[in-house]
């Protein structure tokens, strides 16, 4: 009985806290406090918003933000997975590896624009190139990292009891790594949401990025936050996915809580 | 049965024999002599247990003859073949199988598939065969039903056996206990012995065992050796000749306490110089 | 000594294959551009000819405009974010009130900001430190807030029972206990503090390697988008590495990195 007490008392001030926050932004826009004036307001948002959301571009707008992300979060998974995988196991090819990617590994995917839009002469592959280039080094590190946390204890049972190499990248490397590389797979998938909004407003035609650009344009600014709340859900509801789904593997984790 | 008997009886697989071995690490250029010059022998079917201070050398040892760590002198004979030496190539195997003291069972899986982990990847026998052969290995010792548990799901108590049984399914030569016991209380702790020597006498696998806990050495083994601290060379070996099958009635009795006196005065001085030089465990 | 000689050899093995890897990483890049697709694509000899070719004074003085509003935004994140989190982590109240408002605020990608930015503030220096404060901001008060969190409460008791008071508990305890999480939020703020700097200047085109990266491409001078992109790949290290010799300063007793 507590703990439901509790719970209605935090959300409620919660709730009570964000629509203060919402209510003070939308009285300082009125009341044209400073250049607040300049801003759009809640309601003109949630107005604009409701607008936005029925007419065919947005959801030509989403798919194409969505499709990108997706398609460069799956490649960047797919390489950087097991290329994580067997650099944090192997410390021959860690080494072989790890410092050219670390090299590259500071560029921040905004700085590839020029190039990217340079090597792809199309639109499409170099923004889902930013995006891929974006997800590609958290997934990378964390799977690394996850590899090394796998106390030696691990290897040497599995070799002991007799398992091959191979046998032991499948039974201890990839499920003592696994809890790792789900964080470094919803780390990615934000990133590459960052990725496709900045690759949209400077290079993209349609997209939730280009959206926004395209209204600050057009003078149409609520439509700006409009955009703003979209990538924010899509972003958070995609990272939350990927726990989600992966929670069944995890469940050895929560085991005997 | 007299040891001699139980000796000829076992199918004298796992003779464990130390000569002169000696392992010096050499962390950041300093030469720090783990263990040196070590020399002491294992019949098959014996239960070997090790005691000692923090840092003597005995872990060390365990690892050496589990194939993860290597000799710098000196050798380790598994019934006559060279298992670690000198530059000898580090190969853990199913032969000599480790119970580790922080305990090593899979997190990932679940208490049956880590039992039926080894003979499964070995090839050994079918799945079905394997998981029939744990199901029954779990129920001697009390285990019946939690196959499809994960390790976080059982006690500690029950971890350790499943570790063991992990181990035994496999039928190594020699059984390799890290302090598995360590973490355990008191109580449960007595009750391990009880399942372990039970386990021995279905098995009469060759143990060799090492703990800090005096009595958990005399009450377990045939031979317990006294390690000094660091640098480790056996100080003392004492002969067990308790009669098996043991139970903890023994545990008061004459010869127990005798036996007790002779390892106490063998490691109080080592704990104390150990004490005073401050030594942490190095392996 | 013998047993010094096979220390120094597996070193210089180390190193050897360290180096093999960014050879490898050129050799690559070089035989890139001999790909009928990627054409344009500078090699590694051009880019490093267009390096040494630079007018060093004013290419040094658009790396330390943006090393200037890398660093604004970022001390400024820092002080009003460090309190904050540690405020909000230790006071329940507070807590209830703010941290839905930054739960809210979080997930919208810190670049979809640049526009309002626009509007809202008159020099394009204050909207671009702005970007980068936003995007330092968040990391650091999560972190900050999950490191008070954290704290051990034995350690608290501990103290208490030794009579220490709450000013004490906050000094000796609370604050060293939080410092490796306001570090790990303070590395990952350095990473998004240069991903905005490079946008906001790309887009703003006032100064700054973004600028420069962004007209080199414009300008059709295609070394020098390496050039760019390597200059704030390198920055972006150094910052790093500095935060963590700080680090390493402040918390010598944390053994691993």
């Amino acid at each position: 009985m507590t703990r439901s007490r509790l719970f209605d008392y935090k959300t409620l001030v919660g709730t009570a806290s964000i629509l203060c926050f919402l209510g003070l932004w939308e009285i300082l826009v009125r009341a044209n406090v400073y250049r607040f004036g300049l801003l759009p307001s809640p309601l003109q948002s949630l107005q604009a918003g409701l607008d936005v959301v029925t007419q065919p571009s947005f959801l030509r707008d989403v798919s194409y933000s969505t499709y990108r992300v997706l398609l460069a979060w799956f490649m960047a998974s797919l390489v950087a997975v097991p290329l994580g995988l067997f650099i944090g196991w192997n410390r021959k090819i860690q080494l072989l590896l790890f410092p050219a990617l670390e090299v590259l590994r500071p560029i921040p995917p905004i700085a590839w624009i020029p190039a990217s839009i340079l090597f792809f002469p199309a639109v499409e592959p170099s923004v889902v190139f930013i995006c891929f280039i974006g997800a590609f080094f958290p997934i990378l590190l964390n799977a690394k990292t996850g590899v090394e946390q796998i106390d030696d204890r691990y290897f040497h049972a599995s070799r002991c009891l007799g398992a091959a190499p191979w046998h032991i990248f499948w039974d201890v490397v990839l499920p003592g790594a696994l809890p790792s590389v789900v964080v470094g797979l919803a780390l990615g998938m934000g990133v590459a949401w960052m990725g496709v909004v900045a690759a949209e407003m400077i290079a993209g035609e349609f997209g939730l990025g280009y959206m926004i650009w395209y209204a600050y344009a057009l003078t149409r600014y609520p439509v700006i936050v409009v955009g703003m709340v979209v990538i924010a859900a899509l972003g958070f509801g995609s990272s939350a996915l990927i726990r989600i789904a992966s929670s069944h593997l995890l469940r050895w984790r929560t085991a005997g809580m | 049965m007299s040891f001699s008997k139980r000796v000829a009886a076992a199918n004298s697989q796992g003779e464990l024999h130390v000569e002169h071995a000696g392992k010096i690490y050499d962390p950041e250029g300093a030469n720090v002599i783990a263990v040196s010059d070590c020399t002491f022998k294992v019949p098959a079917g014996g239960i070997c247990v090790v005691v000692g201070p923090s840092g003597c050398g005995k872990t060390t040892l365990l690892n050496t003859i589990a194939g993860f760590d290597s000799l710098t002198s000196g050798t380790v004979r598994l019934d006559g073949e060279v298992i670690a030496g000198a530059n000898s190539a580090l190969q853990p195997g199913p032969d000599r199988i480790v119970v580790f003291q922080q305990g090593a069972l899979f997190p990932w899986k679940t208490v049956l598939d880590n039992v039926t982990y080894g003979p499964v990847r070995q090839k050994k026998m079918s799945r079905k065969e394997a998981e029939a052969r744990g199901l029954a290995l779990m129920d001697k010792v009390g285990l019946t039903g939690i196959g499809k548990k994960f390790p976080s799901d059982i006690s500690s108590g029950m971890q350790r056996r499943v570790e063991i049984i992990r181990a035994l399914i496999n039928d190594p030569k020699i059984l390799l206990l890290d302090e598995p016991f360590r973490a355990l209380d008191a109580l449960t702790k007595s009750v391990m012995h009880e399942y372990l020597l039970e386990l021995y006498d279905l098995s009469h696998k060759t143990i060799f065992f090492i703990t800090h806990d005096l009595e958990e050495a005399i009450f377990l083994g045939d031979m317990v050796v006294v390690m000094t601290t660091r640098p480790g060379f056996v100080k003392k070996l004492i002969n067990v000749d308790l009669p098996r099958p043991r139970n903890y009635k023994m545990l008061t009795s004459p010869r127990f306490l005798e036996l007790k006196r002779e390892a106490v005065e063998g490691v109080h001085e080592e704990a104390l110089k150990a004490f005073a030089a401050g030594e942490r465990e190095l392996a | 000594m013998p047993r010094l000689s096979n220390h120094m050899r597996s070193l210089t093995s180390n190193l050897l294959l360290q180096a093999a890897s960014l050879l490898l990483l050129v050799l690559v890049w070089h035989l890139l551009i001999y790909l009928p697709a990627l054409k344009r694509l500078p090699g590694p000899a051009s880019v490093a000819k267009a390096a040494i070719d630079l007018d060093l004074l004013p290419f040094l003085y658009q790396a330390l405009l943006s090393v200037y509003r890398v660093t604004a935004g970022f001390v400024i994140a820092a002080i009003i974010g460090i309190p904050l989190g540690i405020i909000i982590g230790i006071w329940q109240p507070i807590r209830a009130i703010l941290f839905p408002i930054i739960e809210i605020l979080r997930p919208i990608p810190p670049i979809a900001w640049i526009p309002l930015s626009v509007l809202f503030f008159v020099g394009i220096e204050s909207q671009i430190i702005f970007l980068t404060f936003y995007g330092a901001f968040f990391p650091i008060v999560y972190n900050t807030i999950a490191g008070v969190s954290g704290i051990d409460i034995r350690l608290i008791r501990a103290a208490r029972s030794l009579g220490a008071n709450e000013w004490d508990i906050f000094r000796r305890i609370v604050l060293p206990g939080t410092m490796p999480h306001i570090f790990t939020g303070l590395s990952v703020a350095v990473g998004i503090t240069w991903l905005m700097v490079v946008a906001a200047e790309m887009i703003a085109s006032r100064g700054g390697l973004g600028y420069v990266t962004w007209e080199a491409y414009t300008t059709q001078n295609y070394p020098m988008i390496f050039v760019g992109m390597a200059s704030i790949g390198v920055l972006g290290a150094l910052s790093s590495i500095f935060l963590r010799s700080i680090n390493k300063r402040i918390m010598p007793w944390r053994r691993r990195v």
